[in-house]
């Protein structure tokens, strides 16, 4: 059994559970304590008469979970009703939403990184942007683009875009001049300076603003659904409320949770690989 | 369907949880402090009327309004017991009901008037009839209420096969979103019916017809538990609506003069709008249209609104 | 050709920065009125400008910022006394860290806004709720900053605390608390810029009317004036920067002796 952790150099790495002090068993009971204590506040949350309306039982909601989003049949990919109508196309949208972001970030990013005219220019127009409260945008994005999927994507993609610039300003301007010197003196061609020095000096910090985005896009997509969509995760969180389904309310804050994990986990994953010649890459930043 | 069942451990470890609620302060039948949900709008504004005319103050009741924002809030407000009776579309009451919420309708604001409720496209739109708007995005301002329930109970009645695509989209936006194209067509009660007829919008359904004609939509409701521990003060807000209701029933033009102020509309938009129904009264028959209508639209099981309703003098 | 250019005068870029803003503002204004971007009820620069202008003078308005800004404080210090005690501890005990990270892992990734019509729903309408929703959403950056902080701790120092024998508390607030706090204090620098955005979208999507979010709520369910929703959500936008501003030069001041070290 190994499990997330942290080395001394602050790096998220898995390591192999060693049993140091205690034996294998007692691991295990320390790290379910606090989860299962977390389960049974829920559950006697869901027996409150008044409150227990709107906090389902754990068990009604594991159990709906599963037949809202599994099926026994392998014609469907093992997916069910409620995966195939409303998880598949939120995470359509989101990851649309999500590249779109990281081409229009990465790409402008850099070329504002590179000229500090333009980055003064549009300086206080990023900090600005990063800062607007998103479920207000979602009028403008539906007067201009309608309804359907594409005013998501771009709600989603406007949302998550920020980080991504941001941070990929911050590390093409951090390259330093000495470098820039360097490459001048050698008279290397600015294509290579492009690939070969500004890229990989800024790449810590720009996935660094990948993976915030990467989670941000999960919100983003909520509330891009909030309003205006005809399905959705987020879009399931309205209905049921309108329709008093709270179990079913339940199992789409489940559902997010999942998604939410196996994102991150293929974040680390594809981190590691690709900044493997690389250490020291923190969530410092911003 | 009341959860009977209570742990005394529960209530421990979630008295922490548990702040401020239920604060109903009715001791005895002198001065009963209530507070109910309120929302600005004319079908509504029995509530308004009666606090101003004196008719709550007549039945002995304290009254605070608290503004809610609409969809299920108030509903959910008078089941955790925030407030203590608060408005509520019936349509939204019943689909809650028939789910196992613990509320019961008490009073009735008004009931739907013609061409109050109705569906516009732009002028040129090739929209022309009902069944045009099948497949279509039609804007409403949220799903499983008037808009796209009146619609569908319409259809029926007159034999379309129309399905819309329902979107929600909030009132203000919805005629810069028809205008911009944004949606084929968008669903508006008054007095925003009045504005999209201003802007150049064209009617092409109006909703209050047929099966939908006098629906008792605007509603007043309570919880199952208050209901059951404070029946009198149930008795005295349901009659100081319904003598509101009927005082501005008999009062056409002093309730357009007086809408402005109550709920913030217009001026021009109050003389020319068309009205909700105030005279009218809570019945069980017109409760029960409403749950057949969700029952044949396949939103509920089967519901008999009688085991829901508290009718006055009852 | 020179790809890499010399960094600009502060001046330069203070002056560059106004023209960036007022140049797209300007392009947009005379996209929207040559009808390049058509459509009604987009946000025209001069209406929303004007409309800002006149909320900034209203007192009433004034009232919903302040509120905004307390329930936005009451999340922030939640968060960080959550996130600087529970992440300090699972980064310098093991122990702690082995309870408690399942449930930071799998409750992490959860949306605040999702959660947060369920606290509306358990604790009641108010700040509370919407403070708590804040909360939710800045625990997390606290949390592993601050974690990461506690473990990154020079070890050297440590040790040679221990050789001087100072106590396990000695040790804890002379050595790790100080080396640990830039770190923390980062933590909730991003945090402070998050938890803003969350809480003006909390109240406009499961408030009751109070704060800059319920503002924009009750002006687009209600009014017809788009106008003041926008001017409101750009007011928004702005109090964030200036959030971030200060926090940034909260961190110069407090921390700028550890520019200078390598993280």
């Amino acid at each position: 059994m190994s499990v997330l952790t942290h080395n001394d150099a602050g790096r998220r790495t898995r390591v192999r559970l060693a049993p140091r002090v205690l034996p294998l068993f007692g691991q295990l009971v320390i790290r379910l304590i606090v989860p299962a204590l977390l389960v049974l506040l829920w559950w006697l949350g869901s027996q409150s008469e008044t409150k227990g309306l709107f906090i389902a039982p754990p068990l009604d909601v594991l159990d709906r979970t599963v037949s809202d989003f599994l099926s026994p049949h392998p014609g469907d990919f093992f997916l069910g009703e409620v995966a195939r109508n409303d998880l598949i196309p939120s995470l359509w949208r989101a990851t649309l939403g999500f590249w779109l972001a990281v081409v229009i970030g990465v790409g402008l990013g850099i070329v504002l990184g590179l000229r500090p005219v333009l980055a003064a220019l549009f300086q206080p127009l990023v900090h600005l942007g990063r800062s607007l409260p998103t479920p207000a945008l979602i009028g403008v994005f539906f007067l201009l683009f309608g309804t359907g999927d594409w005013p998501k994507v771009l709600l989603i993609a406007f949302g998550v875009v920020w980080p991504i610039l941001f941070n990929t300003i911050d590390g093409v301007q951090g390259i330093g001049m000495a470098r820039a010197h360097v490459a001048s003196v050698f008279k290397i061609p600015s294509r290579d300076v492009l690939f070969r020095i500004v890229l990989p000096g800024a790449a810590p910090k720009i996935f660094a603003g990948v993976r915030i985005a990467l989670s941000l896009s999960l919100i983003m997509m909520v509330i891009s659904e909030l309003q205006k969509a005809k399905n959705g995760l987020g879009y399931l969180l309205v209905y049921d409320q309108r329709n008093f389904d709270y179990p079913g309310f339940w199992t789409v804050l489940v559902v997010l949770a999942v998604v939410g994990i196996v994102l991150n986990v293929i974040m680390i994953q594809i981190e590691r690989r690709v900044l493997a010649w690389h250490r020291g890459v923190t969530a410092q930043h911003d | 369907m009341l959860r009977k069942k209570t742990l005394g451990a529960a209530l421990l470890v979630l008295a922490s949880m548990v702040t401020a609620c239920g604060g109903s302060g009715d001791d005895g039948d002198d001065a009963a402090s209530i507070t109910v949900g309120v929302l600005p709008l004319a079908d509504y504004s029995p509530v308004y009327w009666a606090e101003e005319k004196g008719y709550f103050d007549k039945q002995g009741l304290d009254v605070e309004l608290e503004t809610l924002q609409g969809g299920p809030v108030g509903v959910q407000k008078v089941v955790t017991g925030e407030v203590q009776f608060s408005f509520a579309n019936s349509i939204s009451t019943t689909i809650a009901a028939a789910k196992g919420a613990p509320v019961e309708t008490v009073a009735l604001g008004s009931s739907l008037g013609p061409k109050s409720n109705n569906i516009y496209v732009l002028k040129d739109s090739p929209i022309k009839t009902m069944a045009d708007l099948d497949g279509k995005t039609v804007g409403t301002n949220t799903l499983n209420n008037v808009g796209d329930v009146a619609f569908a109970n319409l259809a029926k009645a007159e034999g379309l096969d129309a399905k819309p695509e329902w979107v929600e989209v909030p009132f203000p936006e919805m005629i810069p979103g028809v205008q911009n194209g944004s949606i084929d067509a968008g669903y508006v009660p008054e007095p925003f019916a009045t504005a999209a007829q201003e802007a150049g919008l064209r009617e092409v359904v109006q909703l209050v017809q047929g099966p939908n004609e006098a629906l008792p939509l605007a509603t007043f409701v309570t919880s199952s538990q208050y209901a059951q521990q404070n029946p009198e003060v149930v008795k005295k807000f349901a009659a100081a609506i319904d003598q509101a209701r009927a005082d501005m029933a008999a009062h056409e033009d002093d309730v357009r003069a007086w809408l402005p102020e109550a709920t913030g509309t217009e001026v021009s938009a109050a003389k020319a709008m068309h009205l909700p129904i105030f005279d009218a009264e809570l019945s069980v028959d017109g409760m029960q249209r409403i749950a057949d209508a969700l029952t044949d639209l396949e939103l509920i099981d089967s519901y008999t609104v009688a085991d829901h309703l508290i009718m006055p003098g009852s | 050709m020179k790809l890499i250019h010399e960094p600009l005068s502060r001046r330069s870029e203070v002056i560059l920065g106004i023209v960036g803003v007022l140049g797209t503002a300007l392009v947009l204004e005379l996209c929207i009125r040559t009808h390049l971007i058509s459509g009604s009820g987009l946000p025209l620069p001069s209406a929303v400008a004007d409309q800002a202008r006149g909320l900034l003078g209203d007192n009433e308005f004034w009232t919903q910022i302040t509120f905004t800004l307390r329930e936005w404080m009451l999340g922030l210090v939640i968060a960080s006394v959550l996130g600087v005690v529970l992440g300090g501890l699972m980064g310098a005990v093991p122990l702690v860290f082995q309870m408690f990270i399942l449930p930071v892992e799998l409750l992490r990734p959860l949306p605040s806004i999702a959660i947060g019509p369920l606290l509306v729903l358990i604790i009641g309408a108010g700040m509370l709720p919407l403070s708590l929703t804040v909360a939710v959403a800045c625990t997390w950056p606290i949390l592993f900053n601050s974690m990461y902080a506690a473990k990154a701790v020079d070890p050297i120092a440590i040790q040679t605390a221990r050789t001087l024998h100072v106590s396990r508390w000695g040790i804890l607030a002379q050595i790790r608390l100080p080396a640990a706090l830039p770190f923390m204090f980062t933590g909730i620098r991003v945090s402070a810029s998050i938890g803003l955005i969350v809480a003006v979208s909390a109240e406009l999507l499961f408030g009751n009317g109070s704060g800059i979010g319920g503002f924009i709520l009750l002006a687009s369910t209600s009014s017809s004036n788009l106008d003041a929703v926008y001017a409101a959500t750009l007011i928004a936008g702005v109090l964030g920067v200036l959030v971030s501003g200060v926090f940034a030069a909260i961190d110069k001041l407090a921390f700028g002796w550890k520019a200078g070290l390598a993280q």
